[in-house]
């Protein structure tokens, strides 16, 4: 992901909390989506942080592959797991669907929880 | 009872030629209430209180939503305010669940029903978690136009920080009015009987209970309670009659264990098929009736009463028979006759003397008749004379005392022989009466005198002993008979009011009959044109359903009516609902649904619909959109759904919605915006984004390349799905096709060439088909979905793809 290694994954994630827990009226309505593309962001750097001195030149795997390194790297399986879910549920937000709405906030913050005690470890 | 009803049933009754006089005043007094039924039971002409119209004018007038304002409720903390378009048109309010958008359908309906018992049956846990936790002031405003009435008419209900959901006033306010409430305005009835609400709970239970709310609209409660009035006043009769029934047998066995024949009597009448009463009567009052000649209470009667002969009487009698006799006797056989005839001689002798003047004797020729013969003869005449006539008097005194002795000497009373069958001893006295009625053949005077003295003191006594048993047995009888008889007269009323009842109880189910009649025909003939719109709603929602509605019918009586659907499934006769899916039980019942709530009576001019969507398939949601198209051109349509299924389905069919969408920050911070088409509202999302002073530079980077991305696969997913639908491809197998796809690159390959595969062409053909600008667009959208995008890049960005998902949108 190129220039977004730039800012660690926490900090992304920051932003992410950030747009969620401080309304403005600028951001009425596209906050769900924007702090979903934060937070798979913020997710995606994580795994880079987690994989990169692990396996060489993993950053230019698509997120599927990294995320099945995570799975065979990570003791921890349980969040390995999760994530994975986490991720799809993000990708979902981050692509056009027929007729599914944004996550809400409470489904939002339970994705933030995953990818803060991921990136915690990472 | 409503004119217009009462109108149609006197109508009725007019041309009923069959009906009785009874029952048609029966029918007029149920409709006219209570006491008029009872009235006219009584036979009194039922008085004609008509009551005069309350209604107040206002209740009719059309009235629209204009904005429902909710604040610490539900979902909702913060205040915000969902507005509606006043006027008829349709309404999305659309919104994830849990984004507070029901909260408004809630808070509206809260609000029109007032404290109603609808809220008592929600759980506790809706009673009791109502409120916003992130906010402690809890109201709700809700603005509507009243045609007829000024500026807007505003229902607000605002709770006190501790209050519980019931302690909150209502409370309406009109411009140029004083605020009153519901009741005054009539909508809490209207609310009840149109209900402009349904939701998504609702529309499953509908089916089960909901249809018998519909015959509320009919309007004929009216003829519903006439109809109870009368089946009461039924029920009471009957009640009587059971008494009476239920309370008989004790009484029939206690009379059984009575040995007396009043009780025979009475368990004789009373074991028949109808009852005698009278005769029960007659027992109980002990009328002179009862007493049978032969019955043992006459025979006990007359014994009481018997009289032997009156001691004094018969003494006199002897004494007299006694005082002839001797008279009698001192005449000392003197012949008044003889005494009679001599002196008749002598004064026929004094006769001659007196006409032939004093000669010798002729009769015996010795003597001579002279003066001194003469005045001697004249004395003796008149001496005989007196001998004769005191003669006669003795005989004819013993003749009047004779009879008068024999009168005492009656035969042995009858009743004497009758005493044995009521159980007492009477031969000493039959035989003592015997004696002394044998003393008519006595003829000797003085034999007979002695016979009366002696003969009477054994009668006298042993009537006077029968007479004590017989009065002590009549006693003993009435001892052991008043109490039944008290219970029997008391049951005897019962059983005449029963009786009484009975007879009414004939007229009263004739007029019954007649009325539940006239009531199905009414409610079958308002029913008629609400079944035919709830099936054109079918029709609509149906889509490919192999389910039929064919008939929908009002069947039952008072508070159990019901709708029966008559619906065939594939083409089955009289299918059971329970075949059908749920998409489709929910379709069925919004069928049922609308026409009641768009019912031109209604005041209110709004329809709220909470999620009619889910567990709809999507084609059935396109039948759905044209239902509210269609409800939507005269009323205000405003449906609340979970998903964009529903705002997809109008756009593609062109059909004119307010899209408004609602989402819920953190905090119960519930925000409103009008809804787009999904390209406008993503390239909208890019520029606020891209032009937002407020974001992090790092976070507008960050993000805006992924709006870009999304308005774009908005645009090929609109454009398949366009294309596809007109090619006749249902919405499923479109989906499924564009789920299939999983990136940017492959949508495009299907838009630009229907073919997922040529992905390789796609800048080829952009560069051919719309010009350069839209390769280096493609470019710059795919590479800015995955990284910061520079702020300098940022406008031409957002400018190219809007430009691109544009013309994508456009394709044909």
């Amino acid at each position: 992901m190129g220039e977004s290694r730039d800012m660690p994954s926490a900090e992304i994630l920051e932003r992410a909390i950030g747009l969620l827990h401080h309304p403005t009226a600028e951001t009425a309505g596209l906050w769900p989506r924007a702090t979903a593309v934060l937070t798979r962001q913020a997710l995606e750097v994580g795994l880079h942080e987690a994989l990169s001195d692990k396996v060489l030149g993993i950053e230019h795997a698509p997120v599927r592959v990294q995320l099945l390194c995570l799975q065979s790297y990570l003791e921890d399986t349980e969040t390995a797991h999760e994530v994975n879910l986490a991720w799809w549920a993000l990708s979902r937000a981050c692509h056009h669907g027929s007729y599914e709405l944004p996550p809400t906030a409470p489904e939002l913050e339970s994705l933030i929880d995953v990818v803060r005690r991921f990136v915690a470890t990472a | 009872m409503d004119d217009v009803l009462e109108s149609i049933i006197l109508g009725r009754l007019d041309a009923d030629d069959k009906l009785g006089e009874r029952t048609r005043a029966l029918v007029i007094g149920a409709c006219h209430g209570v006491e008029a039924l009872d009235a006219t039971l009584e036979g009194k002409a039922p008085k004609h209180s008509k009551k005069a119209g309350t209604k107040a004018p206002s209740a009719r007038n059309p009235a629209y939503l204009q904005s429902i304002e909710v604040q610490g409720f539900r979902g909702v903390g913060p205040p915000a305010s969902l507005p509606i378009t006043t006027g008829p048109g349709l309404t999305l309010v659309v919104g994830r669940n849990g984004s507070g958008k029901s909260s408004f359908a809630e808070a509206l309906e809260l609000l029109l029903t007032g404290d109603n018992s609808r809220w008592s049956t929600r759980s506790a846990i809706w009673k009791e978690g109502w409120r916003n936790l992130h906010q402690s002031d809890a109201r709700i405003d809700a603005e509507f136009v009243v045609e007829g009435a000024k500026g807007t008419t505003v229902v607000s209900r605002e709770w006190k920080p501790d209050a519980k959901l019931e302690e909150a006033e209502t409370v309406v306010s009109a411009q140029g009015s004083k605020t009153s409430d519901l009741e005054t305005m009539g909508w809490a009835g209207a609310v009840e009987m149109y209900r402009p609400f349904l939701s998504y709970s609702e529309l499953g239970s509908m089916l089960d209970a909901g249809p018998s709310a519909l015959s509320a609209i009919l309007g004929l409660e009216d003829l519903i309670e006439a109809e109870a009035r009368l089946k009461e006043a039924s029920k009471q009769r009957k009640r009587l009659s059971d008494d009476a029934k239920l309370a008989l047998p004790p009484i029939l066995e206690r009379l059984a264990t009575v040995q007396d024949e009043r009780a025979s009597v009475c368990i004789e009448a009373l074991s028949a098929k109808t009852w005698d009463l009278d005769a029960v009567e007659k027992a109980v009052i002990g009328t002179e009736e009862a007493d049978r000649e032969e019955s043992q209470l006459a025979v006990l009667r007359q014994l009481a009463v018997l009289e032997a002969p009156d001691a004094d009487e018969v003494k006199t009698a002897a004494d007299g028979l006694q005082a002839a006799a001797s008279a009698l006797r001192e005449m000392g056989g003197t012949e008044a006759a003889k005494a009679l005839e001599t002196a008749e001689l002598l004064g026929a002798a004094l006769t001659f003397h007196q006409r032939h003047g004093d000669q010798d004797c002729p009769v015996c020729g010795e003597g001579a008749l002279d003066t001194e013969w003469r005045t001697a003869t004249e004395e003796e005449v008149g001496r005989l004379r007196q001998l004769a006539e005191q003669a006669d008097l003795a005989h004819r005194l013993m003749q009047e005392s004779m009879k008068s002795a024999r009168a005492h000497l009656l035969p042995v009373p009858a009743v004497l022989s009758s005493a044995s069958g009521v159980g007492l001893e009477a031969e000493d006295v039959i035989g003592a009466w015997k004696v002394w009625s044998a003393g008519a053949s006595i003829e000797e005077p003085e034999a007979l005198a002695q016979h009366l003295q002696t003969s009477l003191p054994s009668v006298g006594a042993g009537v006077k002993r029968l007479k004590e048993t017989a009065w002590k047995e009549l006693q003993r009888r009435e001892d052991v008979w008043r109490p039944i008889a008290t219970d029997l007269a008391g049951w005897l009323d019962t059983a005449k009011r029963a009786r009484s009842g009975e007879e009414e109880l004939k007229d009263l189910h004739v007029a019954e009959k007649w009325i539940r009649a006239a009531s199905n025909d009414i409610r079958n003939e308002r029913f008629a044109p609400i079944a035919d719109q709830a099936q054109g709603v079918w029709d609509m929602l149906r889509m490919q359903s192999s389910v039929l509605l064919k008939k929908i019918v009002l069947t039952g009586a008072g508070s159990a009516r019901k709708v029966v659907l008559d619906v065939s499934v594939d083409g089955m006769e009289g299918a059971a609902l329970g075949v059908m899916s749920q998409g489709e039980l929910n379709s069925l019942a919004l069928s049922l649904f609308m026409p009641r709530a768009t019912l031109p009576e209604s005041p209110f001019r709004f329809v709220v619909i909470d999620d009619p969507v889910q567990s709809m398939d999507p084609a059935r949601v396109d039948g759905l959109a044209r239902m509210l198209e269609q409800a939507a051109q005269t009323r205000q349509v405003i449906v609340f759904t979970h998903d964009e299924r529903l705002a997809r389905s109008c756009r593609l069919l062109g059909i004119d919605a307010k899209v408004v969408e609602v989402t819920r920050r953190p905090e119960s911070l519930v925000e409103l915006r009008p809804g787009q088409d999904p390209v406008s509202r993503y390239c909208n999302d890019a520029w606020a984004v891209a032009k937002s002073e407020d974001l992090d530079p790092a976070v507008k980077a960050r993000i805006v390349g992924v709006f870009c991305r999304l308005a774009m696969e908005a645009a090929c997913t609109e454009a398949v799905t366009r294309r596809r639908l007109a090619n006749g491809e249902d919405y499923e197998s479109i989906e499924t096709l564009l789920d299939s796809a999983t990136g940017l690159a492959q949508l495009m390959a299907l838009a630009l060439f229907d073919d997922i595969a040529k992905t390789k062409d796609l800048y080829a053909r952009l560069d051919r088909g719309i010009g350069t600008w839209a390769v280096s667009a493609y470019r710059r959208v795919q590479e800015a979905a995955h990284k910061p995008v520079s702020e300098e890049a940022m406008l031409t960005l957002v400018t190219e793809s809007e430009r691109l998902a544009r013309g994508l949108v456009q394709l044909p």
